[in-house]
């Protein structure tokens, strides 16, 4: 099992940060390139809706970042201090009519089988992204299935 | 970011100068030269060969691209995408709506058909 840990600064340069160090955590777990690539993106997601949303672009504030990845399993924990996430406001891209925003949450979703916002804290939110590594994990994409 | 861009006729063909992300980092950069390259042109071609890694914002500056040019009944084409940007482009279905070449050749020949 591969575990670590990052903090990074609210700031999208920092994403590239965020990236490269979940990028060595799977080479070094041995994942396949595409699971890797795939947590590279949901990673990106993660930590760019937490600049958006929780710190609304101010930079200098921490983004706690840590990760597990087993055999049977991969969890990534995303925790920002800035507002909390507000999930009614989240809506599903509409898909047939493609806006040009909105695709982070969902391609966390499509990516991942667990995706949970605790807001339970008194200041900001802990997004863990769990993807469970029984299946395969380079099954072909089913963009037409509804989720 | 910089960016590469020639024209082929009244096409603009751009991309990337060098392989790296379209992402939120740079993406309002990007977003910003292709408004400016397009302002008097209706044909785009994006070769994306060295887009290494497109998140979300990297998807929604294209959606504005495109819906920018077909709002004047342009059209915005696509070359050159690779995997980790086609994973993106099939999981949002975005495949169905950006018309996708192999080539650079091929999508030109496009515009031409």
């Amino acid at each position: 099992m591969i575990q670590g840990t990052l903090t990074i600064q609210s700031e999208a340069a920092e994403v590239v940060r965020a990236r490269d160090w979940i990028s060595a955590l799977a080479c070094k777990a041995g994942i396949s390139q595409q699971e890797a690539l795939e947590l590279q993106l949901v990673l990106s997601e993660a930590c760019t809706n937490a600049i958006k949303h929780a710190y609304g672009m101010r930079k200098g504030y921490p983004i706690k970042l840590s990760a597990t990845i087993g055999d049977d399993r991969i969890r990534l924990v995303i925790r920002d201090f800035g507002r909390k996430m507000d999930l009614q406001k989240y809506q599903k891209p509409d898909l047939g009519d493609p806006p040009d925003s909105g695709y982070g949450i969902y391609l966390m979703q499509c990516l991942m089988d667990e995706v949970h916002f605790d807001v339970s804290y008194d200041e900001g939110t802990e997004l863990t992204l769990v993807k469970r590594r029984h299946k395969s994990i380079n099954a072909p994409i089913h963009p037409d299935s509804d989720r | 970011m910089e960016l590469l861009t020639k024209k082929v006729g009244d096409i603009v063909v751009v991309g990337l100068a060098e392989p790296g992300a379209l992402e939120a980092s740079n993406v309002g950069a990007f977003r910003e030269t292709i408004a400016n390259l397009v302002k008097d042109a209706t044909r785009i071609l994006i070769d994306m060969g060295n887009i290494t890694f497109l998140d979300s914002s990297g998807l929604g500056a294209l959606v504005a691209i495109w819906r920018n040019i077909s709002s004047r009944d342009g059209e915005m084409k696509l070359c050159r995408v690779g995997p980790s940007v086609r994973t993106v482009f099939e999981l949002t279905r975005i495949h169905r709506v950006f018309e996708v070449y192999d080539t650079e050749e091929e999508a030109l020949a496009s515009y031409q058909a």
